[in-house]
């Protein structure tokens, strides 16, 4: 043991000579500099390297294999994104890149393939060909591009690209064909008369069906893409000549600030571009119907329309507009008139009964007949509440119910039923929890808010709004209330119209085509609040 | 700084019509005492009121005893009424709520002394409405006559109600509320004429051992500023309703010319016309009235299709007419000497110089004045049938 150590512990001067202790750690040292230094060196040559790679060629390469590299690194490999190789008979070799789902493959098989590989028997390879050539080789659509940027936008937009060993061309084919929802009944807004169709989550699809109804060369849709990562296609719309200049330069003006990462909806667009971001009342109106973006554009309004929505959304919006439904136009004027002096009705009993009702039987008892008070007297003796704290619980869970009911799957919402029906209409009043009278008005307030779909989000509002003016202040809570509530609509615009027109400012409009609808024929000018100039619609004067 | 500016201009005005509001309170509906009659009789200390107080009917099905009494009663004595109120509190755990009291009651007695104490009360306080039924009690007192229900209704303040308002139908009554009270009261030339109702047995029909008291509208109360001085029956009261006009329905009888039976003609349309005439120291009331009428029942086998005689029973209509007013008239006149017609108003606006000399003593000119009193009946129509049922 003592010996091994000691031989351990030899110098390696007495091994190798001329070394020292001190020699060997300076070698050392320098070695592991140089080690660093490499490093370093490699890993600029790495970055340079990747620079390089990621500078996004601009044209299209010649070569096919080029092309691949260069777009296989673009895509990251993504598993969609698929590259077909082919080769003609002469061996000319071919690449056709497109993304999986986006296209029709039977078309891309039948039209371009195919076809090429019959007719390029001729085609050289391994030399410079024409594109022109090519062309005439494909019955196809199919435009040429050098730029690479465009064909990665059309890749990504669902065409397909063809690239041709020895051709510095990209064809771009379009074979565009993905799944879609065909077009049916909007859910929201089902009519007895009046077109069944609605618009889909296909923008294409939308334009056209909207194109079907106003059949004239100035109705001009423009093109834009917004979301700086979703690259959405937004449409406006408008029909030249009728529009509203201003508003349109407007729109385009808001539109273009848009500054965000995605559009996944209008919804997302209009919280960008809307007049009162605060306000309750929406500034603008959104549809599924084309019949009715059709009327709003005849009445020289814009609509937008966004590529994976159905809904789309129409501007300037007034208040009227949330009154009026497609079928006050198709069904005959006496009817329409009355339906909408009853929506005018449901929409103020759904904002102020529940207020109203607190107000009257915590204030003002001797406003309400006797016998009714005696009704009311009598089912409340045993309630364990206020009134006000009773209405205001009531009302949060009606909206419970009401929402639990539009998000549950269509087999369970029956349970919801029962469960409003039975557990809160019987089971709570006969338990005398709740008064049968507080039942009755949250009954009649829902009710008649769901006459009024476009304003649902402010009916909701309001009505909490007017129950705690009530309970606290009586009727001069709910008269300041409606103070309030008007001033605000009042004050608001919608793309430089006010909101309340035209009842204020009034308009000649508000005989004809506010409370009373009158007939077509009698409705010669298009509503002159949003159609500055060319107000006549028919006739003379 | 405009900021700053508007919302503390917001704020003061918020301040300002928050803190300005009038009478503000909020109460619950199950904290009250509803009110449905008050009654008003001479008490101990000045005043004994009465409180009808309905009890809210449960709406739970199944109750059962329909029996109970929907109401409950409350007595409370006070030297002015408003003290007699606030004495309620102490052995009832509800507040009273008088705004939807239906009547206040007086007894005859308090009424011979005076009302128009017990009225400032009514006028001052928030909570009471001058349209209540303005009803004193014959021979009884008022809480005595409150607790009777005759009729269907279970809550005594609504059978006397709908009872008073059924002068419409008889006219043999009058239907005042508080505020006609004190219009006359505060007019000169005329003076209140007030709803009677007294508590009468109820005739016994089929086997019934207990004794059943019922309301019974017993014309009306002659007032002279607020002190009652006497009252006029049922058909004295529609004599007053002919010379005001307000004569809407009911049932003029009389006895058939030249023959032995009676014709009853019902009342479509009454109107009149009220005049005086002044010279010197002369007053003439001249009245003219003018009655539309229908034949529902005659008696003898008088030809109903002979125009003469319709001509003759529309003259013995409007005989009977003459009758019932001048006897109306007179006993106001002589015996009450009160104008309880507004004869005095119509002076003032006829004769403004005179009447400065004469509104003081008005009702006692009133009472010396002559009367002329014309009417006109006419029979439009005889009903279903043309010949009488007797043969």
């Amino acid at each position: 043991m003592k010996g091994k150590k000691r031989l351990h512990l030899n110098k390696i001067s007495t091994v190798i000579s001329g070394t020292s202790y001190f020699t060997a750690q300076k070698k050392l040292y320098a070695l592991n500099q140089l080690i660093v230094e490499s490093n370093k060196t490699a890993a600029k040559i790495s970055q340079i390297i990747d620079k390089l790679t990621h500078i996004k060629p601009t044209t299209v390469f010649t070569s096919v294999a080029d092309n691949k590299t260069s777009l296989e690194y673009t895509f990251k490999k993504s598993g969609d994104v698929l590259f077909n190789e082919f080769a003609t008979l002469s061996g000319v070799k071919f690449l056709i890149i497109y993304i999986d789902g986006l296209i029709n493959k039977e078309t891309l098989r039948r039209d371009v393939i195919n076809p090429f590989i019959t007719k390029s028997k001729e085609l050289q390879a391994n030399t410079l060909l024409d594109s022109k050539i090519l062309k005439s080789l494909i019955p196809s659509n199919i435009v040429g591009t050098k730029k690479m940027s465009a064909v990665i936008d059309d890749i990504i937009n669902g065409n397909a690209v063809m690239f041709v060993d020895g051709v510095d061309t990209a064809l771009l084919i379009d074979c565009r064909g993905w799944e879609k929802r065909a077009v049916a009944e909007p859910d929201t807004e089902s009519v007895i008369r009046g077109p069944r169709e609605g618009f889909i989550e296909n923008i294409r699809t939308n334009t056209s069906l909207l194109r079907r109804k106003i059949k004239n060369p100035n109705l001009v849709f423009e093109n834009i893409n917004l979301g700086k990562q979703t690259k959405t296609n937004i449409a406006i719309a408008y029909l030249d000549g009728i529009v509203n200049q201003a508003v349109l330069s407007e729109v385009k003006r808001r539109i273009n600030k848009i500054d965000t990462d995605s559009i996944l909806e209008t919804g997302y667009i209009e919280q960008f571009i809307e007049d009162s971001p605060f306000s309750p009342l929406a500034t603008i109106a959104n549809t599924q119907k084309p019949d009715m973006v059709a009327a709003k554009i005849l009445e020289g309004r814009v609509a937008i329309f966004c590529d994976g929505t159905p809904h789309v959304l129409t501007v300037p919006h007034v208040f009227i507009e949330t009154l009026q439904t497609s079928e006050d136009y198709y069904n005959r004027p006496f009817m329409a008139s009355i339906w909408r002096m009853l929506r005018v009705l449901a929409l103020l009993v759904s904002i102020l009964v529940p207020g109203l009702y607190v107000a009257l039987q915590t204030y003002h008892q001797e406003m309400i007949p006797t016998i009714l008070l005696l009704r009311m007297a009598g089912s409340i003796s045993d309630i364990p509440f206020p009134a006000g704290a009773e209405m205001l619980i009531m009302s949060i869970f009606y909206e419970l119910l009401r929402e639990s009911g539009i998000r549950l799957p269509r087999a369970v919402g029956s349970a919801i039923s029962i469960v409003g029906a039975l557990i809160v209409g019987e089971s709570a009043v006969s338990a005398g929890l709740v008064s049968a009278p507080v039942v009755i008005v949250i009954a009649i307030a829902g009710v008649s808010g769901f006459i009024v779909p476009a304003l649902s989000e402010a009916v909701v509002i309001y009505r909490f709004f007017f129950l705690i003016a009530g309970t606290l202040m009586g009727l001069y809570g709910i008269v300041c209330g409606i103070f309030i509530v008007v001033m605000q609509a009042v004050s608001l615009r919608s793309f430089g119209v006010p909101y309340t027109s035209s009842l204020s400012p009034s308009s000649q409009g508000v005989l004809k085509d506010f409370i009373i609808r009158f007939p077509l024929w009698l409705m010669k000018k298009r509503p002159e609040d949003i159609v500055k100039d060319n107000d006549q619609r028919q006739g003379e004067n | 700084m405009i900021i700053l500016k508007r919302a503390f201009v917001i704020t003061l005005i918020v301040a300002i019509t928050l803190s300005l509001t009038g009478c503000w309170n909020r109460r619950e509906l199950n904290t009250l005492g509803i009110i449905g009659l008050v009654g008003v009789d001479t008490g101990n200390n000045g005043i004994k009121s009465t409180f009808e107080i309905i009890k809210p009917e449960k709406t739970s099905k199944g109750t059962g005893d329909k029996s109970q009494t929907p109401v409950t009663y409350m007595q409370a004595n006070g030297s002015t009424l408003i003290e007699s109120f606030r004495a309620v509190p102490v052995r009832f755990e509800r507040k009273l709520f008088v705004s939807h009291a239906k009547g206040f009651l007086f007894s005859e007695e308090v009424a011979r002394k005076g009302l128009i104490e017990n009225l400032d009360m009514i006028l001052r306080d928030h909570e009471l409405r001058l349209t209540m039924h303005f009803i004193i009690i014959k021979d009884s007192t008022a809480s005595d006559a409150m607790s009777v229900t005759g009729g269907i209704n279970t809550i005594p303040s609504s059978y006397v109600e709908d009872l008073v308002k059924q002068y419409k139908v008889h006219s043999t009554s009058v239907d005042t509320n508080i505020l006609d009270f004190l219009k006359s009261y505060y007019s000169k030339g005329i003076n209140p004429l007030v709803t009677v109702l007294k508590k009468v047995k109820k005739d016994k029909v089929g086997k019934n051992d207990q004794e059943e008291y019922e309301l019974s509208v017993e014309g009306s109360a002659v007032f002279l500023k607020d002190r009652l001085v006497g009252f006029l029956d049922g058909p004295e009261t529609r004599g007053y309703n002919w010379v005001v006009g307000k004569v809407s329905s009911g049932v003029v009888t009389f006895p058939t010319p030249n023959s032995n039976g009676l014709t009853s003609v019902e009342i479509f349309q009454a109107e009149s016309k009220m005049d005086v005439e002044v010279n010197g120291n002369d007053i003439k009331i001249k009245v003219k009235i003018n009655m539309n009428g229908m034949i529902d029942e005659e008696t003898t086998t008088i030809q109903l299709t002979d125009p003469a005689v319709i001509e003759i029973l529309e003259q013995a209509n409007s005989q009977a007419i003459k009758q019932e007013v001048e006897h109306t008239l007179q006993k106001v006149q002589k015996e009450y000497k009160s104008d309880v017609f507004g004869f005095g108003q119509i002076v003032h606006r006829k004769y403004p110089q005179q009447w400065k000399n004469m509104q003081d003593n008005w009702d006692e000119l009133f009472s010396q004045a002559s009367i002329e009193v014309e009417t006109e009946a006419k029979i439009t129509k005889t009903g279903k049938s043309t010949l009488p049922a007797k043969e």
